[in-house]
């Protein structure tokens, strides 16, 4: 596989930044903004990142997971007091345990019976548990760790945390910031870095290829002639509009003269595709988590994005007794599916480095809130306010546990961001101190995006 | 009698006072006399202006089926804006209750997709055996035809896609005009190039079609 693109020199994409995505830069973050993003392009070479956020969409169950008890210790007659009930035995498969993937692994590194192929990844791995979602409601968490920003009723603020990502790395990536299936957001930076957003393999397919049935060649060209000499015109230069739309119609030839198509025709026959299909253990459905995982290792190892958000799994708003049968192994599915990127980016080596692609790419697992600690009357579980999320690769700091939920009614508890752990002197983390991380790790030290919190130091190697 | 109630009937007998002048009318009030404001009209120019909006799927598909006499973006029996409703941002309303109206690189790719489809078929029915002028108040297939019906027909194309009337003579009309030249000696030009197909003429028709639908004049508003 080529690198794409990695020819394309910063000074290239901040000029474009400053004419084609002028106007929401100005509109919003203004001149300030760029100036900012210009400084945090001066980075060596060696610092290169690249970036996948999994979404895991419904809510997830974390006692199932990521932050589980012990059912020997919390059980029914502790339970009046804990208001925490594993429910492990209540699920449809009856020899579950908690999951401790290695002796060498962190006393906390402990994951529920659902934590799947994620937990051989424990080295590599940092778990922050107690962070306050601050919300019940599905689109505010999930805008929430999105954007950083608590949004205003159900609308997103700001731009998303991929977006700000994607502008740190002006390389001339053809889609810097590629979203499956989940929603993005790109108020305040140039269009260039909006989330190409598709649904699924298929469309990304379709999206890459010329249709049928195509104009002669000659004709082609007078097309694209006449729309640009009107997007030169003083009328379409006033209009932000008219210059988002000159800017995607360069972007969109740009990727369709790449011709990329065959790295993500998931159905096709070759040898490469049947062996991809087999890694990831997907056929035909192009929009699985097996699927989606496959698509973001293509995009990331190939250059063609830098950062590629997906949904990890869905169907997890289990509120009725589905949560017994079904929300365990979707769970378990979407750890699988992105346990299965993890391995399969550290077996790709990155240029000359002597290092994987997993040592460059951050991948970030997530969902909008977690689920009661306690049964609901119906056998399921309804929203809670805290949460838990993961940090795999990169300069994640591996065997981690960050923080903890309190052992009574799995409540958010406040954390020393520089040690990780519990201190009600320090600060309940939220996905704002997440995001604001990767940002620093990634170079934008000075908070540009307006998280207003500081970075965490314990999730990051040094 | 308290103070308090010294002030009731203070207030009580100001409002009986007050009263009176309240029914006669409001009272003219000089604005030079109170030295605020400006008699002088506002001057907003020539036009009102507000930034353009993308239409939305549903409206682009309409629009489309609108200008084009019924053509729209299908395969087979499946409409295409359907298909791709996913991606191309149309709310659910199970994740998502409002539509993404981005001039993204993704709508543009549809959208050119959708172009070309229903341009080449309904350059090949007007070429058929439909009545000229569904498309167009022209011969598609004519070859060479005269410069006035050219302008005509490009007027008509200009008013229907873009809703934009201009005179058959206005510079307006120039690069359009360009565009059907250049296309229409490629065309030509196709007869004589054995690496070419014999290309119709109603391909030259069909790529003022294109340019007419992917140009944001006909997708904003």
């Amino acid at each position: 596989m080529s690198q794409h693109g990695q020819g394309t020199g910063r000074r290239t994409f901040l000029g474009r930044m400053l004419l084609a995505g002028g106007a929401a830069a100005l509109g919003a973050g203004g001149l300030g903004t760029l100036a900012r993003l210009a400084r945090a392009g001066d980075r060596p070479e060696a610092d290169e990142r690249f970036y996948v956020f999994a979404y895991f969409s419904g809510g997830w169950d974390v006692l199932l997971g990521l932050d589980p008890r012990d059912p020997a210790v919390f059980d029914a007659d502790s339970m009046d007091a804990t208001r925490i009930q594993p429910g492990y035995e209540l699920q449809r498969a009856r020899d579950l345990a908690l999951v401790r993937p290695s002796p060498d692994a962190a006393a906390e590194m402990v994951f529920g019976p659902y934590i799947g192929g994620l937990a051989a990844h424990w080295e590599r791995l940092a778990v922050v548990r107690g962070m306050s979602m601050d919300t019940l409601t599905h689109e505010v968490g999930r805008r929430r760790f999105l954007t950083g920003r608590p949004p205003s009723g159900l609308l997103a603020r700001g731009a998303s945390g991929s977006a700000w990502l994607a502008a740190q790395f002006p390389d001339g990536a053809l889609m810097p910031n590629l979203s499956v299936g989940v929603e993005s957001f790109n108020p305040d930076l140039p269009v260039e870095v909006s989330a190409v957003r598709v649904s699924n393999a298929a469309d990304l397919v379709a999206l890459l290829r010329r249709a049928d049935p195509t104009l002669d060649p000659a004709l082609d060209p007078l097309v694209a002639m006449r729309l640009a000499d009107d997007a030169a015109c003083a009328r379409a230069y006033g209009s932000p509009t008219l210059r988002a739309a000159e800017s995607s119609r360069l972007r969109l030839r740009a990727v369709l003269e790449a011709d990329v198509q065959a790295l993500f025709n998931f159905g096709a026959s070759t040898p490469e595709m049947q062996a991809l299909r087999a890694r990831y253990g997907f056929t035909t459905d192009l929009r699985s988590p097996e699927a989606q995982a496959a698509l973001a290792a293509q995009a990331i190892s190939s250059g063609v994005s830098r950062v590629v958000t997906l949904q990890a799994t869905g169907g997890l708003d289990t509120h009725f007794d589905d949560w017994q049968t079904e929300h365990g192994p979707r769970q378990q599915r979407g750890f699988d599916a992105i346990a299965k990127l993890a391995t399969h980016l550290a077996e790709l080596p990155y240029k000359d480095t002597g290092e994987s692609f997993l040592d460059r790419t951050t991948i970030v697992g997530f969902s909008e809130f977690m689920r009661t600690p306690l049964l609901n009357a119906r056998g399921g579980r309804d929203h809670w306010l805290t949460n838990s999320c993961f940090a795999l690769g990169g300069k994640i700091r591996g065997n981690t546990v960050i923080g903890a939920s309190s052992d009574v009614g799995m409540s958010p508890q406040a954390v020393d961001l520089a040690t990780g752990r519990v201190d009600a002197g320090g600060a309940v983390i939220r996905p704002e101190h997440i995001l604001r991380t990767l940002l620093v790790d990634a170079g934008l030290t000075d908070d540009a995006a307006d998280l207003r919190v500081p970075p965490i130091p314990a999730l990051l190697r040094t | 009698m308290t103070t308090r109630s010294i002030a009731r009937c203070g207030l009580a007998a100001l409002f009986v006072l007050v009263l009176p002048a309240c029914a006669e009318g409001p009272v003219p009030v000089s604005l030079e006399e109170h030295g605020f404001g400006d008699e002088r009209p506002v001057e907003v120019g020539g036009e009102p202006w507000r930034e353009r909006r993308r239409m939305d799927i549903a409206q682009v598909d309409a629009s489309l089926r609108r200008v084009t006499g019924g053509i729209g973006w299908d395969i087979g029996t499946t409409n295409q804006f359907v298909r791709f409703d996913d991606s191309l941002g149309v709310p659910d309303y199970v994740s998502s209750t409002s539509e993404d109206r981005a001039v993204s690189l993704i709508f543009l790719k549809f959208l050119d997709d959708a172009a070309r489809n229903v341009c080449r078929r309904v350059a090949d029915r007007e070429g058929g055996d439909a009545p000229i002028g569904t498309f167009a108040p022209v011969d598609v297939d004519a070859e060479g035809p005269a410069p006035a019906d050219v302008d005509a027909a490009l007027a008509a194309l200009l008013l229907n896609f873009h809703g934009r009337r201009v005179a058959p003579t206005s510079p307006a009309l120039t690069p359009w005009r360009t565009l059907y030249t250049r296309a229409s000696a490629e065309v030509a030009a196709s007869v004589a190039d054995p690496d070419r197909p014999d290309l119709p003429p109603r391909r030259a028709w069909e790529t003022v079609c294109v340019a007419l639908v992917d140009h944001p004049d006909f997708y904003t508003y």
